[in-house]
């Protein structure tokens, strides 16, 4: 593979890894304050907040199957160069 | 006595019959023959009958069998198939141990001698498998083994206990099989009454399952006794009573009942002609009466002692050399209990020797634990300084929830370069604090678990008492997402004067060594919990709190101190520990003598 074509390769990969590090950075931003205001919050909230768990834990899973599929790019690029 | 049907029939003048015990006369084996049917009415076989009858390929025995001599097919090496009628159902009660394997099929027993066996002439015998198919004897087990894979063989297979090695019966209890794969392996090779030197070399590979450990347990001490027991008391009305026990009988039951209501296991217990008669009454009565002390998994008194074997054999073996026969009796095993931590086991020592015992191996520090608790009692001390208990709680399915997805969080960070940095970040939110209520037996072996020296038997036994006995005084405790403890403070607090001090800050060395641990992050949650105690205190009593220093002593946080907190121009005087401890230790008064950090002020209330 051409050093052109690598490094866009690689820029990919990097870019997708630091989306998946921000997302799932700012999911944990958000559960750690959700489970700060869960021990104080209102019976209501507390349910609010349980959803929300919901649909962030359906958000990790996509993200996790991002980043084992980026896994296995760089593994792959690893293994051709 | 009817002829043999076989080829060639074995006269009288080679056998000699007499109590309906059979013995082959030496001179006349019949060493080439390959077939035999042994007359009916015949009960059992002498030493040796059929030794080195080298051509012998399968023999048929009568239902009356009941009994096999030793060594009386040692050296049949074509020997594959020993047919017993089978309406002998009891046969296998009676067999020696050197018989290893008896499968039953289709009516018939099939019994192989596994050293000479193969897998062929052992297996593939058998064309249908039932419920019935039996394998006993020392060697089996690798036999067993070789099977391991073919689950449903093995699930119709009953491992019977043996009385030189295999001593249980277990089924669909898979997890337990794998590891004594390992077991039996090693077992093979030594011997089985050497425990402790089996024990060694398994290390920390051996882990089965605590029932299993509580048969073998049994039967290496010895607990079989030949006869039933007879007891006499006197009733009320004077008559003499004279009782016969079958503590077998008795323990069989027990034990089954028990495992199966606990554990689902299907255990047969299986008593030896050797062992038959039942358990010695002293220790099936402890055993029967303590049973739940001596059963809860991983803190059992029976995992205690389990694991200070080794003790119990140095107190009652003569022989200091390394292979010690090992050949307790149970006498000496409930004198060992009774002189140890397990003596007076009862509701009120039960849980105090719990958590001692998991770090202390002395008497002593077992009847100074009981001492202070009592006292504890006695003195009617307030469960905290406050009213009521502070600890930060989340529910358990939040707890669960948030949990998951951590663990998720977790999973997508190590798969990025940056792992070390997100798990720490992750840990942030794990930690919880605790002030620990002042009845908690926790309190005396805090030191061990914080790496200090503020336990039982350390320099700071003042810390640990007063946090029990002293008003003014409560632990403080940091777990992580497991739930163990990693760091502690002790807080004492002068009414008087409205403030408050922290002895020091220790932090267990294996939580402040690991990535994803971080003393900033501990030092942040004594501060948050410091905070929620003050802003608690003040809404309780007069005088308010103003200050709250930490001594810097022995701090683990020191660092953290240094760089968030500012240190203190005037010493608080801090509580004098020595006055609690037990063996006086006047070297040692606490840690905020010299130096003194402030942590909180009266001020910091209104920022929260």
């Amino acid at each position: 593979m051409e050093d052109k074509d690598f490094i866009k390769v690689y820029e990919k990969i990097v870019d997708e890894q630091n989306d998946i590090m921000e997302k799932t950075s700012k999911i944990k931003s958000e559960v750690d304050a959700l489970q700060s205001e869960y021990v104080t919050c209102t019976e209501n909230r507390k349910n609010e907040i349980m959803q929300r768990l919901e649909k962030l834990n359906d958000e990790l899973e996509t993200l996790e199957k991002r980043s084992i599929k980026n896994s296995k790019r760089a593994q792959k690029l690893k293994s051709i160069n | 006595m009817k002829a043999f049907d076989h080829k060639k029939k074995i006269s009288e003048d080679i056998w000699s019959i007499k109590d309906g015990k059979v013995t082959i006369k030496n001179s006349a084996k019949p060493t080439q023959l390959k077939k035999i049917v042994v007359p009916n009415g015949v009960q059992e076989i002498d030493t040796s009958s059929f030794e080195s009858c080298e051509n012998l390929e399968s023999i048929i025995f009568p239902s009356s069998i009941k009994n096999f001599g030793k060594y009386c097919f040692s050296n049949c090496y074509n020997l594959s198939e020993i047919y017993i009628d089978n309406s002998n159902n009891n046969l296998y009660m009676v067999l020696p141990d050197y018989f290893n394997v008896i499968l039953k099929s289709n009516g018939h027993f099939l019994l192989t001698n596994y050293y000479y066996a193969t897998e062929n002439n052992i297996l593939n015998n058998v064309h249908e498998y039932s419920q019935h198919y039996i394998i006993r004897g020392s060697y089996l087990a690798n036999y067993y083994i070789k099977y391991f894979d073919d689950k449903e063989k093995l699930s119709k297979l009953n491992v019977i206990k043996s009385p030189s090695l295999v001593k249980y019966f277990f089924k669909k209890y898979e997890s337990t099989l794998k590891n004594y794969e390992l077991i039996i392996e090693k077992m093979l090779s030594r011997n089985i009454r050497n425990y402790n030197l089996l024990i060694r070399q398994l290390g920390d590979s051996y882990k089965p399952e605590y029932e299993m450990e509580f048969i073998r347990l049994c039967d290496i001490l010895g607990v079989f006794e030949n006869k039933p027991i007879v007891t006499k008391r006197i009733s009320k009305t004077g008559k003499e009573i004279v009782e016969k026990i079958d503590y077998a009988q008795k323990a069989r039951e027990f034990i089954r009942e028990k495992f199966s209501q606990t554990y689902n296991l299907y255990i047969l217990f299986y008593f030896d002609k050797n062992m038959e008669g039942g358990f010695k009454k002293g220790f099936a009565d402890f055993m029967f009466e303590h049973f739940d002390e001596l059963f809860i998994r991983d803190k059992g008194f029976l995992q205690n002692c389990y694991h200070r074997f080794e003790e119990i054999q140095k107190a009652h073996t003569t022989n200091k050399g390394n292979c010690r026969q090992l050949a307790p009796t149970i006498d000496f095993f409930v004198k060992y209990l009774n002189e140890n931590k397990f003596a007076g086991i009862n509701k009120d020592t039960k849980v105090i020797s719990e958590v001692i015992g998991k770090y202390y191996n002395d008497q002593n520090i077992f009847n100074r634990a009981v001492d202070v608790s009592k006292k504890n009692s006695m003195q009617k001390i307030p469960k905290n300084i406050l009213p009521q208990d502070l600890k930060e709680n989340i529910d358990e399915n939040a707890r669960k929830k948030f949990k998951v997805l951590y663990h998720k969080i977790a999973d997508i960070s190590e798969m990025n370069l940056d792992n070390f940095k997100c798990l720490k970040e992750l840990s942030k939110s794990r930690f919880t604090y605790e002030f620990l209520r002042k009845n908690d037996v926790l309190n005396l072996v805090l030191g061990k678990l914080c790496n200090c020296c503020a336990h039982l038997n350390g320099v700071g036994d003042g810390i640990a008492v007063s946090a029990m006995l002293d008003p003014d005084i409560q632990n403080l405790v940091i777990r992580d997402e497991n739930d163990e403890i990693i760091a502690k403070a002790t807080l004492y607090i002068n009414r008087e004067q409205g403030y408050g001090i922290c002895n020091s800050f220790q932090v267990n060395n294996l939580a402040s060594k690991s990535n994803i641990f971080s003393n900033d992050m501990i030092y942040q949650k004594l501060k948050q919990a410091l905070f929620d105690f003050a802003h608690e205190y003040n809404k309780t009593y007069t005088p308010k709190l103003k200050i709250i220093n930490v001594g810097m002593g022995m701090n683990d946080l020191a660092k953290q101190l240094e760089d968030y907190a500012v240190e203190s121009e005037n010493l608080l005087k801090p509580f004098n520990f020595k006055e609690y401890s037990i063996f006086g230790h006047d070297g040692y008064r606490g840690d905020a003598f010299f130096r003194q950090y402030t942590i909180w002020k009266e001020e910091d209330d209104h920022k929260m």
